[in-house]
């Protein structure tokens, strides 16, 4: 038990008994006129600001609430606790603030709920600032354009659609394709390469079993320190789902506007989407298409805005967001995956055949692309991944006609024995990010058709054997080309010498 | 059909009309409320109509004391009332409800000052000191 100092316990109850002392002048009061599924309709309090929040009485305690529908008659506000301890007739004042949450370092390696409250049973978070959950995006002179590289570690999505800090990047797809794995192995990649990036996990009405799965698998691959969980689950009412993801937002404000770098995980948005509808329709705004209100599109763009990479000026640091958005039957063009795919700046497209093929992470190669991340490609990726994505593509179309006839000239069936190789090697397991050597050489042992003469089946083990030899045998030439920079021809060179001797024994 | 008429509308007329002593007015806002189907709103509607009246300059207010006021004590109270709403007439209704254990609460239709023991530790136990 932590020791408890008896004079800051005396002077903490001297403090509250003297503030008690001084009573204000008259102060704005209104009464609850009725109450139910998570909003109470407020009488009075005319001066009530749009997402004020509200203290409304109830035996003894205070429930807050933040005002959503400011009314001629009356005011909608959407309850931050459990609507059952609020009676009808209850006395509601205004707090005098809008929502904010704790900010800072103190979050880091904490479990907390929107409001910030911690959900991990560990002490009482003494965060020294707040952040507001509700905030304006950084103009348009205070950004620049996205050029530094988020290495996921994930060879598919760092060699054909990269990542720059700074940027949205959609993770679209069915359910079970591995959307969230895709998030947590660039979560644990951030720590593996010692990237300085704080993530970001918001958990918008996830089971908490998965919740819990996650921390540990953080904890155990010690990512964690570095990570904030904003969790919530499908019992929580449907405000705090709504608040989530502004309220992770805030949290990854503070590392960005502090010459830091943070990734936001958002999981999901369309949980989110939902759980706003439901709170539309019990604030009785008109419904409009699929029943979500009017403003779904600026619930997500007012989020995904703040998320940006900032000028030089305003100190250089990025906010990075990979949103995730679960479609139903592989439909993109449903109303809020179509929203969201406008908003980022590119998607990665899940598909459940593939996932199904065995080929996983299921990238559609095809429907998947990233609209600013090439900027910031490193050089030694983007110098071998050039053809990598037209080539995949190309691949998979061909091999959809040929399951129809086996007559296929020379030219076509190499494009298909390369296809089928690099399709077996981009396969990669999860919880092991690459680094990028380890991408480069194998990308480039592919390309250089050393993997030629090697089965299928067998390239896995090829390529593990091809990285264990350069990394024992090349150890500092590896570490040079982890930087990023373009692979020198003498480099080349030991890498085609290393691949060829290891793959040797594979051939076959 | 005729648009329905806001609370706020309705208080704001009924507040006019009680400032020009139309004495009908209560009776014609009950008829209309019976009319309308709308007798369950008939305490929001006057709270608004002591709301419109506050801000005209004439303020009700509930004041519950814990014990008995003496008449320069509650003259005091109603030129507190008048100096913190810039209301020019006050009119105060006094109960005591002893449970307060002391202090002073004032209700105004959008207003309040709690003054009172039972409120304080209420704070304190909200507060969990």
């Amino acid at each position: 038990m932590s020791e408890l100092s008896v004079t800051e316990l005396s002077e903490d109850l001297r403090r509250a008994i003297e503030s008690l002392e001084k009573t204000e002048g008259l102060s704005t009061v209104g009464i609850v006129t009725r109450v139910g599924d998570g909003v109470a309709w407020v009488h009075g309090l005319r001066d009530a600001g749009f997402s004020e929040v509200l203290e409304i009485e109830s035996d003894g305690k205070t429930v807050e609430a933040f005002a959503l529908n400011l009314n001629e008659d009356e005011i909608g506000a959407v309850l931050l606790g459990e609507d059952s301890s609020v009676k009808a007739g209850a006395k509601v004042s205004l707090k005098g603030t809008v929502l904010e949450v704790p900010v800072g370092e103190e979050m880091l390696g904490r479990v907390v709920d929107p409001l910030g409250r911690p959900l991990d049973g560990g002490p009482a978070i003494k965060a020294k600032k707040t952040g507001l959950v509700e905030r304006n995006a950084v103009g348009v002179m205070g950004r620049k354009s996205v050029h530094e590289p988020l290495m996921t570690g994930i060879m598919s999505i760092d060699a054909m659609f990269p990542i720059g800090r700074g940027q949205r990047e959609l993770i679209i797809g069915d359910r079970q394709t591995g959307k969230t794995a895709l998030a947590i192995d660039t979560m644990i990649n951030q720590a593996k390469q010692k990237s300085g990036v704080v993530n970001v996990y918001v958990a918008i009405g996830q089971k908490l079993s998965k919740i819990a799965r996650l921390v540990d698998r953080l904890k155990s691959e010690g990512v964690m320190e570095q990570t904030i969980i904003v969790a919530t689950g499908p019992s929580d009412p449907a405000s705090l789902l709504y608040l989530a993801p502004y309220a992770g937002t805030a949290m990854g404000e503070y590392f960005r506007d502090n010459k830091g770098h943070a990734l936001m995980v958002y999981d999901d948005l369309t949980k989110h989407a939902v759980a706003y509808r439901q709170m539309s329709l019990l604030l009785r705004r008109p419904p409009g298409r699929e029943a979500f209100p009017g403003d779904v599109f600026y619930l997500h763009s007012r989020l995904l805005e703040r998320s940006a990479k900032l000028s030089d000026d305003l100190g250089a640091g990025s906010l990075t967001a990979l949103p995730i958005i679960e479609t139903q039957a592989g439909d993109i063009s449903a109303y809020i995956p179509t929203n969201v795919i406008s908003i980022t700046d590119g998607q990665i497209f899940l598909e459940t055949d593939l996932f199904y093929q065995g080929i996983r992470p299921a990238i559609s190669a095809g429907l998947s692309v990233s609209r600013v991340g090439g900027a910031a490609q490193t050089k030694a990726i983007k110098s071998v991944s050039s053809h990598l994505k037209l080539g995949l593509s190309q691949f998979r179309e061909l091999a959809s006609f040929t399951q129809f006839g086996s007559d296929l000239d020379e030219a076509t069936k190499k494009q298909i024995d390369r296809g089928q190789r690099l399709t077996e090697l981009l396969k990669q397991p999860q919880y092991q990010p690459m680094s990028i050597w380890e991408q480069y050489v194998s990308i480039y042992a592919v390309s250089e058709g050393i993997f030629d003469a090697v089965g299928v089946d067998k390239i896995k083990d090829a390529q593990a054997a091809v990285l264990t030899k350069l990394w024992t045998d090349y150890k500092k030439d590896m570490r040079e080309l982890n930087k990023g920079g373009k692979a020198t021809d003498e480099v080349n060179k030991l890498i085609v010498k290393a691949a060829k001797s290891a793959a040797k024994g594979f051939e076959g | 059909m005729s648009k329905k008429l806001s609370r706020r509308t309705i208080a704001q007329y009924c507040a006019n009309q009680i400032i020009a002593k139309d004495d009908l007015i209560i009776k014609k806002l009950a008829a209309f409320l019976v009319d309308s189907n709308r007798t369950r709103e008939a305490i929001l509607i006057v709270r608004d109509i002591e709301s419109a009246l506050a801000s005209s300059g004439t303020v009700v207010a509930r004041v519950v004391v814990a014990h008995e006021l003496q008449a320069s004590v509650e003259a005091e109270i109603k030129k507190f009332i008048a100096h913190s709403t810039d209301a020019t007439k006050v009119a105060m209704q006094v109960t005591t409800d002893a449970s307060l254990l002391g202090g002073i609460s004032i209700d105004t239709p959008d207003h309040r000052f709690d003054d009172t023991v039972q409120g304080k530790l209420k704070t304190l136990r909200a507060n969990k000191v």
